[in-house]
Formats: C-alpha cells, structure tokens, sequence
C-alpha cells in the first residue's frame, strides 16, 4: 500500500495517468465541443438554446456517477481504512458538487428561454436541488469535522446520501405537479436526428470523462496536502 | 432485550430528572408554533388554504425542534466518558445504538403531539376529526427520522461545530420522509381517512427499513473509531 501511494504521488505511474487522463479529457471535451455547435443542426422550436442540452445531460450523468464513487469509496474506506479510499470519496463528493452545480444552472439558463422562468417545483429540478444540498452537506462535513475521525464520519455520511438518492429520486416523482415541464426526452419520442445522439453521447462521454479525470486530480493534491 | 430496557431506563431517567432535552424541545417547538402562526396569521388565508399549510409548518417546527435536541443527545457521554463505561460492560453497540433511537423517538414523538394540538388550535385547523391517523402516520416518519438523526448526531458530536454541524448534514437527507410526511397529514386532513393508496406508506416503511438497517450497521464502527 505504502509503495502504492508513493507512485500515486510521484512515480512514473502517476505522471503517465496524468497524462492519459488529461488527454482524454481534454480530446473528448473538444470534440463534444465541435459536435455540438459545429455538426448538429437546430433544433426547431427551440433553436440554438436546445445546445445546452448536450452537456445538461453529461453533468447530470457525472453526478449520479460521483455518487457511484463516494459509495464505493466509502464502502471500501470502511473495509480497509486505507487512506485512498477516503480521498477519493472526498473528491468525488466536491467534483459531484461543482457537476450537480452545472446540471442546476444550465437547467436555469435553458428553463429560462424555454419556460420563461428560472425555476419551477417541477420533479427533475427538485430532485437536483436536493442531490445538490447532500452534496453540500457531505462536502460541510469533510471541510469541518473532526480531523482524526474524519475518514468515518465521511464514508458514512458518504454512504447514508448515496442511498437516500433513490429514494429521493423516486418520491419526488408522486409530488403533486400543475405540470410535468421537464422533457422525458430520450423516453418519450426519442431524438429524431441521428446527430442529435451523436452529440449526446459525445456530450455525456466528455463530462464523465472529466468528471474522472477531475476526481484523479484532486486525489493527488489530496495525497501532497497530507504529506505537508 | 432486558439490557435494552435497562439502557432505555437509564436514558429516560436521566430526561425525567435533569428535564433539559423536554425543556429544550418543547420550548422550542411552542416558540415556533407561535412563530408560524404570526406568519401565517397575517396573511389571511381562508380556512382551506390554512389546512393546506398546516401540514408543512407542523413538519418544519418537528425538524427545527427535534434536530436541535438530538445534537445534544450524546453530550453527557462525552463528557463524563460514559459510553466508554457502557461499553466496558460489555453492551454490544447495536443496544446503545437501539436504546438511543428509541429514547429519542419518545422525545421527539411527545412534543410532535403536542405541537399537533398547540399549532392545530392557534390556526383553527380541525385536528381532532384524524388525530389517530395523524399519529399513525406520524410513528414511521418519525422513526425514520430518529433512526437517521441518532446515527449523524455522533457523526456531529466530535466535530469542531458541534451542534451546528447536525442540521447541515442531517436536512438534506431527512427530505424523502418529510415529504411523504407532509403528503399524508393533507391527504387526512382533506379526507379523514388514511390515504391507503398513496405511494407515501411504502416508500417511508421502506426508508425506516434502509435507515435503520445502515444505523445498526454504521453506528457501531463509528463509536469503536
């Protein structure tokens, strides 16, 4: 374990991932990038706002996968008390935050020219202000909590939010609603445009790639800032 | 089970003597109810809308009160090591852990009732047509939510803030049963009948299970850290 951190932090190991890492994220976000404003075409009603959609969707995909990653995280910490796996539930709770950050305010941006508001009790948009808060809540206690136990108390905040998210996700559904705005796009008609699921796919691989590549990172400044 | 109650007893006396969890919950929650009564009251809402409001305000003044006294919860432990006593007995940590939900649930649930009546009368909200189904309805949010809160004040317990830090990680969470809390008492409140059909008793039954289950399970590898 010893030896493995020690690569993590300066060994050739850690340079070459960094590296492959950056490249891919870098590469997938540029042709995500290029799809979405130069290949795809207008959408009708909507227009060019709709662009927005591409990576509303990704960022919302990265923050469910960040979830994935504080449980795991968490759970391992518990198994093993190895150090790692607490530093990686942590990044992954700070990059879900700034990721569930994104999917809140591109939604705002796009609900805005869409609906004419910024924000509405509607199912998806609530779900997310509350995935957001536990985010907050997780990332409050990683900042002000007890240095020593730290390592617990996180993995089990980090696992009692990761499995309060479907519960979450599921009981905002039955609340009662004037209206259902969100677009159950792919469920719904499916998009009609085969670039459309081009540029989504691309859209959503780039924002989890960076997601991943973002968690790496802050891994690493995690691993320097406890040697210090 | 016999040291379960003894572990019980041991909770409620201390509360029966010292009063200060009792004091400070229902101080708080007649506070707040008057609170939200100014609130309301200056608004002039017609009896309908009032009872629609009525539910959410009863659930809210429920969280602000309990939390405040649950983050107090372990406070004498701390300072006398006492649990460290408890444990040298040879008490597993899931009975601590068991005996600690239950003597919160007693808490809080006693003030939640008496906030039902206090907040009901100052609003003029006809309470009494579905009390039992109101505290029907009550037992599994409440349970839930003392499951999840007994478990997170220890995390909160050690922690620089204190007692500040209970209700930033313990509010995003408690949201699933505060909304099928406050669905249900509408739903009584319009019909005075259980709403049977609504998704709202199996999804909470389902979140006592999850909380309680993660709370047996996580409580003990927190106190022994």
């Amino acid at each position: 374990m010893e030896k493995f951190k020690e690569t993590l932090r300066k060994g050739a190991l850690a340079a070459w991932v960094d590296g492959l890492g950056f490249a891919v994220a870098f590469s997938a976000v540029l042709f995500a990038l290029y799809m979405v404003f130069m290949v795809v075409p207008n959408e009708r009603v909507m227009g060019p706002v709709q662009r927005i959609f591409y990576f509303h969707v990704g960022a919302a995909v990265a923050c469910y996968c960040s979830f994935g990653v504080v449980l795991l995280g968490g759970i391992y910490y518990l198994a093993t008390r190895s150090a790692i796996a607490h530093l990686v539930g942590r990044a992954a709770g700070e990059v879900g935050f700034i990721f569930c950050s994104i999917t809140l305010v591109s939604g705002m941006i796009w609900g805005h020219s869409a609906w004419n508001t910024w924000f509405r009790w509607e199912p998806r948009l609530v779900t997310f202000l509350l995935l957001w808060v536990i985010f907050l809540g997780f990332n409050l206690l990683n900042e002000f909590g007890d240095e020593e136990r730290l390592g617990v108390q996180s993995a089990v905040l980090g696992i009692l939010g990761a499995i309060t998210v479907p519960l979450v996700v599921y009981s905002i559904q039955f609340l009662p609603q004037s209206a259902q705005l969100h677009p159950q796009v792919v469920g719904n008609r499916g998009l009609k445009d085969a670039s459309f699921e081009a540029a989504l796919a691309a859209g959503t691989f780039a924002m989890v790639a960076l997601q991943f590549f973002l968690v790496w990172l802050r891994v690493r400044i995690g691993l320097l800032e406890k040697e210090r | 089970m016999r040291r379960l109650a003894t572990l019980l007893r041991k909770d409620l006396r201390i509360e029966l003597r010292n009063r200060e969890g009792l004091t400070l919950i229902l101080g708080h929650a007649l506070l707040l109810s008057l609170i939200a009564s100014f609130a309301v009251g200056s608004a002039f809402l017609n009896p309908l809308s009032t009872s629609r409001v009525f539910p959410g305000l009863v659930w809210m003044i429920f969280l602000f009160a309990a939390t405040l006294c649950i983050g107090r919860s372990y406070d004498h432990e701390l300072v006398s090591s006492a649990m460290d006593g408890i444990r040298l007995c040879g008490v597993p940590a899931e009975l601590i852990y068991l005996s600690k939900v239950l003597g919160n649930f007693c808490l809080i649930f006693f003030s939640h009732v008496i906030t039902l009546i206090v907040l009901g009368v100052l609003l003029n909200v006809p309470v009494g047509m579905g009390f039992l189904q109101l505290l029907l309805v009550s037992v599994p949010v409440i349970f839930a939510y003392a499951a999840l809160a007994t478990l997170l004040a220890a995390v909160a317990a050690t922690s620089r803030l204190k007692g500040m830090l209970l209700p930033l990680i313990l509010l995003p969470l408690v949201f699933p049963i505060l909304i099928s809390g406050i669905e249900l008492f509408q739903g009584i409140l319009e019909s005075g009948a259980l709403p049977l059909d609504a998704v709202w008793i199996p999804l909470l039954l389902v979140a006592d299970v999850v909380y309680f289950v993660a709370g047996i399970n996580l409580f003990p590898i927190l106190l022994k850290d």
